[in-house]
């Protein structure tokens, strides 16, 4: 069943990159979402170590960089 | 130990650091590790033994199912506030399997840990519905499972009282013997005193285990002679389906023999059966001097004759780490459907009571973590919760004599004087001698010899570990018939009952002479109508002049194997019974004191015809007086095999499944079993 989204960009935001089943989950992501209308963002995937504060910066961060994405 | 995280794992090289510290006591099962995280790593300590279970999320589908939740946020669709995408249990038992691909839906905790948990949804009080629920996790209960699953597509549940995996030890073939006596995987019943044993109850011990016997027990491959089931067929009438020949095909389907594959034997099967890994030096001798005393060689217990010497075959083979292991019928059958959805079950959990809607079993109540769960039926209630927990359960359940039932208050579901009668278990009684020349087993479990057996078995396969040790018997009649009644077994180690002391250990043979086919009945009957209790077992051995006269003189004719060469040369002397002990009276005495169960149970509640009064099963294994329940494990046989009972336990099982599935398409016109052979 494919995504009803007909496309756009999205950024992922994980743990760490040597997290395994965080890479595992990124894995399901990606694959669901069809590679020729969905494309990730430059910048991302977004690692945040775990550190709460930081993940709360990065998305801070990364908003401004997507003009499609100030609407949030 | 059980780690919420797995954070110490993903320091490898510090938790193999501190694992190997407490290796034999991992591996033994006695520390038990389990952790909750399956990283690759982490699960490669699983193949290695340093843990026991690894417990897993599934981050890919996590992901994939994520992104479905988006969509539907996005579009405006309600999303349940909890979505469940299911665990990962892996353990070490090995499913060599073809998974099939698992249907949409949670993934479904199948038990696989002792118990960890309650199959979903069967919270107390809310109903869930199976078209079958077998009470027991045994070797019948694994293969009927198995079939009802795989070759009628039914929901099937299985309840195990014992754990969901035993001794990883007890996966080598020769690891049972250091479990042989101990509790972690068998309920220890006791017989009432036996006045015609001077007061003595042996142990009558019974598996507690998912995979029953089949998983404890020395595994001995033997199906019997064809008069037994062919004495089945004559009691049950011509055409009841019970003869050696319909039995057959079912013996056939279910086997993977290594060295036979002609009219006896299949090839096909996933029960690997093959000789043992090694014959020691008294086997070797043992076989030979049985001829020298006039017994033939047979090469085939199992084939057209059963009479004479020869290498038993068991239910091993070699395992997926190219070593010789157990096969039992959780390794050959069950996990076959392990990962299918149509099949839960759930271990640590004891069944107290059938349910009845009138008088139609429609489920059974189980005792799980100290909570009471019920299960339902859509179709039958099958039992199998060996022979003599069995006819426990069947009273417990109203079922049973009712003079019996109502002394401790139990309302008579269907009076059944036949339910605890009957019971028949095979029993032997050693002969001992000492040897001159190492030339069996004795001290290669303990200490260097048994690091070294240990590490043959793992470097090379080889070695005493491939064997359980029991490697030889014999059979014959010491009347002279064709047929045998006794089995004398070769024990190249000195070996008694628990309940013995004070015997002289070294370099030995035990010659343990087994009454195949015993003419005492024993009875299973209820202390107490409170179902933790363990029945009141009477096995009542030697209760039959004639068990007691043949078992004496097959130890007589012990005592010519061993003065026959070439054990002769080898044998130091006779320490038990003693050679001083030469009157009937003085081997009565010894073998009173000395006799022990052969782990054979049956017949507590026997099929038989409809003029049989005790029958409390029809030939299709159907409880008399009810509906929609049988009995499927050894329970229901009327006459005890003239062999060791886990071949006959399987085939029952496949056979059940083929009575059930032929019974339900007897309902649409047919009601012919179909066997492939």
């Amino acid at each position: 069943m494919p995504l009803k989204l007909e496309g756009g960009t999205y950024c992922i935001q994980s743990g760490g990159p040597a997290a395994v089943n965080m890479n595992e989950r990124m894995q399901g992501m990606t694959e669901t979402l069809p590679a020729d209308k969905w494309t990730q963002v430059a910048g991302c995937p977004l690692y945040n170590n775990d550190d709460l504060p930081l993940s709360i910066v990065q998305m801070t961060d990364i908003r401004p960089s997507i003009p499609t994405w100030t609407q949030w | 130990m059980v780690n919420a995280g797995g954070a110490p794992q993903m320091l490898p090289e510090a938790y193999r650091q501190l694992t190997s510290q407490y290796q034999d006591r991992i591996k033994s099962g006695y520390l038990s590790l389990l952790f909750v995280e399956t990283l690759d790593m982490q699960m490669q300590f699983l193949k290695e033994g340093l843990s026991h279970g690894q417990v897993g999320q599934r981050p890919h589908e996590m992901g994939y199912r994520a992104m479905y939740v988006l969509d539907d946020l996005v579009n405006g669709k309600p999303v349940q506030d909890l979505i469940t995408v299911g665990l990962d249990v892996c353990t070490p038992r090995p499913s060599t399997a073809t998974r099939p691909a698992r249907q949409a839906g949670p993934a479904r905790l199948t038990g696989m840990l002792p118990a960890l948990s309650a199959p979903r949804g069967q919270l107390e009080g809310k109903r869930v519905e199976y078209d079958y629920v077998i009470a027991g996790g045994g070797s019948s209960a694994c293969v009927a499972a198995t079939q009802l699953v795989q070759e009628h597509g039914a929901r099937v549940l299985l309840i195990e009282r014992g754990a969901a995996s035993y001794a990883r030890l007890m996966r080598m073939p020769a690891g049972y013997m250091k479990y042989l006596w101990r509790e972690d995987f068998l309920e220890m019943h006791h017989t009432a005193p036996q006045p015609q044993l001077g007061g003595r109850g042996p142990i009558v011990p019974q598996a507690r285990v998912l995979g029953g016997g089949s998983s404890v027990n020395a595994m001995v491959y033997m199906r019997g002679q064809r008069e037994d089931y062919d004495g089945w067929e004559e009691y049950l009438g011509q055409g009841s389906g019970w003869s050696y020949a319909d039995l057959l095909p079912h013996f056939k389907a279910l086997e993977k023999n290594a060295n036979f594959n002609d009219a006896y034997h299949g090839i096909h099967g996933r029960l690997l059966v093959s000789d043992p890994g090694q014959l020691c030096d008294t086997t070797r001798r043992y076989i030979l001097a049985a001829q020298g005393a006039g017994i033939p060689y047979n090469r085939d217990f199992n084939g057209a004759v059963q009479a004479g010497v020869g290498v038993m075959q068991h239910t091993m083979g070699i395992g997926p780490n190219g070593r010789m292991q157990r096969c039992d019928a959780v390794t050959a059958f069950l996990s076959q459907v392990m990962d299918d959805e149509r099949l839960t079950v759930t271990t640590g959990a004891t069944v107290t009571r059938i349910l009845f809607d009138g008088q139609r079993a429609i489920g059974v109540e189980y005792v799980r973590n100290g909570s009471r769960f019920r299960a339902h039926a859509a179709r039958e209630v099958l039992v199998a919760t060996g022979t003599y927990n069995t006819a426990k359960l069947l009273m417990l359940s109203g079922l049973g004599p009712a003079d019996h039932l109502r002394e401790h208050g139990i309302t008579v579901q269907a009076d059944l004087p036949g339910v605890g009668q009957n019971l028949q278990d095979h029993h032997e009684v050693p002969v001992i001698a000492l040897c001159r020349q190492p030339g069996g087993y004795h001290g290669e479990d303990h200490g260097w010899r048994m690091v070294r057996n240990g590490l043959q078995y793992l470097l090379f396969g080889t070695g005493p570990v491939t064997t359980t040790g029991i490697e030889s018997c014999l059979f014959y009649d010491p009347d002279g018939g064709e047929r045998p009644t006794i089995q004398l077994y070769c024990g190249p180690i000195v070996h008694v009952d628990r309940d013995i002391s004070d015997v002289e250990d070294g370099d030995g043979i035990t010659i343990a002479s087994c009454l195949l086919r015993p003419k005492a009945r024993g009875t299973v009957r209820l202390r107490s109508a409170d179902p933790s209790e363990q029945p009141r077992v009477n096995a009542n051995f030697f209760g039959h002049p004639d068990d007691l006269r043949l078992t004496l003189a097959s130890m007589r004719f012990a005592r010519t194997l061993l003065a026959t060469e070439p054990l002769a040369s080898n044998i130091a002397r006779e320490i038990l019974p003693g050679a001083d002990k030469l009157s009937d009276e003085e081997l009565a005495a010894f073998a009173g004191k000395t006799v022990k169960t052969n782990f054979h149970p049956v017949g507590t509640a026997r099929m038989g015809p409809d003029r049989d009064p005790m029958a409390v099963l029809d030939a299709r294994l159907r409880v008399r007086g009810v509906e929609a329940l049988r009995v499927i494990d050894c329970a229901s046989i009327p006459f005890i095999p003239s062999a060791n009972t886990n071949a006959i336990a399987l085939t029952l099982g496949h056979k059940a499944a083929a009575l059930i599935m032929a019974d339900e398409a007897g309902q649409e016109g047919g009601r012919q079993e179909a066997v492939a052979a």
